[in-house]
């Protein structure tokens, strides 16, 4: 398990975003979390810090924002450049129970998995497994 | 030059016969004579019998002239048969003659024989010729076709010919037995026309007819007569007889009716699927076009149909592929429509055929046209029935994803944060925070499932009592009520309902969907300008436009368009809001049987366009 291992958490809602940090936080001990209700923000971040060092990533994108939908920030997403997206992992983190969502999901190659909330250690753990 | 005639004589005195004999020498006759005595010797001579004439005395001793001529007549021999004797009276001699003698010649003036023999003889050769005449005649008319009947001015049958007899079956007798005249043997029907025909012919009014009617005969069964019917009249003018020659016309009127038949029978199929037929020839440049095919077209019976004609009623969409189709000159099938005159649009199906002769040149080309319309239409609605249903069945579909997705994003949480707040490593703040969460999680479950109470509501509200709204009203009402809201912005609401001020609707629904565009217009203003909100009603045909325009944020549509009136779908995250307001007003406009649309261009402003039926 790497120490450098970081989180970025975008979702609108600020209450999620504590319980997830929260969670990491019991799970792995304290990693390097970002969190975002903006995603327009959290794009910005992204291009500007992974453009520029390098640290593996995972990050957990909500669906239903009113600014920018999940998908849209994955169209954006895919404009940056390879050497940005090699270095994260995104996991998509709804509470969304249609099977079009988990099908979408599926069907996109930046997506690796669908992650139902609430977040959960398990959920954690078996994403860290996976990852190293 | 003397006749010579063979002559059998009766009698038994020799001195007459001789006597006789000399007489008839004595006029321009050579006879041959054989003179029998008695009876025995008469009969022998009647056998193998080659005689040119007879002659009996009256009484012999044996027999008589009565018996002698029963004899001849049983013997089927026709020659003359003169009655030589010695004294008679006027009624013997009457008698004898009606009994079939030629003549008679008393002893006394046996000078009158040898012309009596002559005349006879040449009586009997020209009787013997008449009657060759009648048989031939007769023979002829008994094998024609025709049955030959005469009828008397009481239109009592007088004769029937065999032909006649056999055409109908009854005899002469049972013709005018029970009956007594014809009338009885003629078909229900044709009686009344009939009697007045033979009216006709016997009050002189016409001489001859022809005449085709409906018979009984014996055995049942009715036939087809054809009559050729003229009138015999006396020499003061009156009609005595009427003659009528009749032809058994069963056969050929039978066939002509099936034909007749078989042509309205094929008119009321037609009529029925509506299909007409139309045949080209291509050879003689003959046309034919059913009577339905006129129908479908709605055309006049006058007109003469030709293809030029035909592609004239084809409706613009269509015409150019029919046209294509038509000069390929093969077999083809295809549906279309039809423009007719009065503007009507029809749809049918045609299909066709042509044939070639051994050249392949095409000589022939036939089909038919059927009017579809019905089934068409039919088929049009139940399409637009399914895809109303099917979009109707994705909406729910969609609804109940969000719902549920609106349900678990608080549940989640508070799971979340349940198994959050079990770490004991927890500060106090944190714990503080996760509390609140868990309770704002708790307070948005609420008013989920109390929107969830509200969109139903408007399901089942559409049956409660319809008022008349003024709009300018409706307008004053929500100005006051969120006066604080105004005064507190530079926010200006104008309106114009000149054109229409009310509608009978459900009021707090139509209060719902004003006070939902104007508060959204007031909350997505842009700030640095001030915010006008323009509401205007009009009148397009039956329907009333409401007009709702501001000069706000704005929504960029090619973005979002499809999510506007979406359930919990929101576009501003810095501005308050559950995303349920134009999810409501959509909703609410639909329960009121209306449709609402959007126009939008970001840092411009929106508009919505409200329609009701009136």
């Amino acid at each position: 398990m790497s120490t450098n291992l970081k989180y970025i958490i975008v979702d609108d809602d600020p209450f999620n975003n504590i319980i997830c940090r929260m969670i990491i936080r019991r799970t792995l001990g304290e990693v390097d979390t970002e969190t975002f209700t903006i995603p327009e923000e959290g794009l910005a971040f992204i291009k500007q810090k992974y453009t520029t060092c390098s640290s593996h990533t995972i990050l957990f994108l909500d669906i239903n924002m009113p600014s920018l939908t999940g998908w849209q920030f994955l169209e954006r997403y895919e404009k940056f450049s390879d050497k940005v997206k090699m270095q994260i992992n995104v996991y998509l983190h709804s509470s969304s129970v249609n099977p079009h969502d988990r099908d979408k999901a599926k069907a996109n190659k930046n997506v690796i998995g669908f992650i139902l909330k609430p977040l959960s250690s398990e959920a954690i753990l078996s994403i860290s497994e996976k990852e190293f | 030059m003397k006749h010579k005639i063979k002559i059998l004589h009766l009698e038994d005195a020799p001195f007459d016969a001789e006597l006789i004999e000399r007489e008839l020498k004595k006029g321009k006759i050579n006879p041959e004579i054989l003179v029998v005595p008695n009876k025995a010797t008469f009969i022998g001579a009647l056998k193998d019998f080659s005689y040119d004439i007879i002659l009996s005395d009256h009484s012999l001793a044996s027999f008589d002239s009565h018996e002698a001529l029963r004899l001849v007549k049983e013997a089927g021999i026709t020659v003359p048969f003169i009655l030589v004797t010695a004294a008679m009276t006027d009624e013997f001699a009457a008698k004898i003659m009606k009994e079939g003698a030629y003549d008679y010649i008393l002893k006394d003036h046996l000078h009158h024989l040898p012309s009596a023999v002559i005349n006879s003889i040449e009586k009997q050769r020209l009787k013997a010729l008449q009657q060759a005449v009648h048989e031939r005649l007769v023979f002829h008319i008994e094998n024609t076709p025709l049955g030959l009947i005469e009828w008397d001015n009481q239109l009592h049958i007088k004769s029937l010919s065999k032909r006649a007899e056999e055409i109908f079956g009854w005899s002469l007798k049972e013709f005018n037995g029970a009956e007594k005249t014809g009338y009885s043997k003629i078909y229900q029907e044709d009686l009344g026309w009939i009697s007045k025909m033979a009216n006709q012919l016997l009050t002189g009014a016409v001489e001859r007819n022809i005449v085709q009617s409906r018979h009984y005969t014996r055995d049942g069964k009715s036939i087809w007569c054809e009559w050729f019917n003229s009138v015999l009249k006396d020499k003061d003018g009156k009609v005595v007889t009427i003659m009528s020659l009749v032809q058994d016309i069963t056969e050929s009127k039978t066939f002509d009716e099936r034909l007749k038949y078989n042509d309205t029978r094929l008119k009321e199929a037609q009529a029925t699927a509506h299909v007409g037929n139309w045949e080209i020839d291509l050879v003689n440049n003959t046309e034919v076009w059913s009577d339905e095919i006129y129908k479908i077209l709605g055309a006049d019976e006058a007109l003469v149909l030709s293809i030029e004609l035909f592609l004239s009623f084809i409706h613009p969409d269509d015409l150019n592929h029919v046209k294509r189709a038509f000069k390929a000159f093969q077999n083809a099938s295809l549906d279309y429509k039809l423009l007719l005159k009065d503007g009507v649009v029809k749809y049918v199906y045609s299909t066709w055929g042509i044939e070639y002769d051994k050249n392949k040149k095409p000589i022939r080309t036939h089909g038919i046209l059927q009017d579809i319309s019905e089934r068409k239409l039919a088929e049009i609605e139940r399409t637009k029935m399914v895809n109303d249903l099917t979009q109707r069945n994705k909406d729910l579909e969609q609804f109940s994803y969000i719902i549920s997705h609106n349900l678990r994003a608080p549940v989640a949480n508070i799971i979340g944060a349940s198994v959050a707040l079990s770490d004991s490593a927890l500060s106090k703040k944190e714990k503080e925070a996760l509390s609140n969460g868990i309770n704002e999680s708790a307070r948005k479950l609420d008013s989920v499932v109390n929107d969830l109470n509200n969109i139903l509501q408007v399901k089942l509200e559409t049956h409660a009592t319809k008022e008349k709204v003024f709009f300018s009203e409706l307008v004053e009402d929500i100005k006051i009520s969120i006066k604080n809201l105004i005064s507190n912005n530079s926010v200006e609401i104008k309106y114009d309902f000149t054109e229409i001020n009310n509608f009978l609707t459900l009021k707090p629904y139509l209060h719902s969907i004003f006070y939902n565009l104007i508060s959204n217009s007031v909350k997505y203003r842009r700030q640095q300008i001030p915010c006008i909100i323009k509401i205007k009603s009009s009148l397009v045909k039956n329907k009333i436009e409401l007009i709702f325009t501001d000069n706000g944020m704005g929504i960029d549509l090619k973005k979002r368009g499809d999510q506007v009136f979406g359930l919990y779908k929101r576009f501003h995250t810095n501005i308050e809001g559950k995303g349920m307001g134009l999810f409501m007003v959509k909703a609410q406009v639909e329960a009121l049987g209306g449709k609402i649309s959007i126009e939008s261009a970001e840092n411009k402003g929106t508009e919505f366009k409200i329609e009701f039926e009136l």
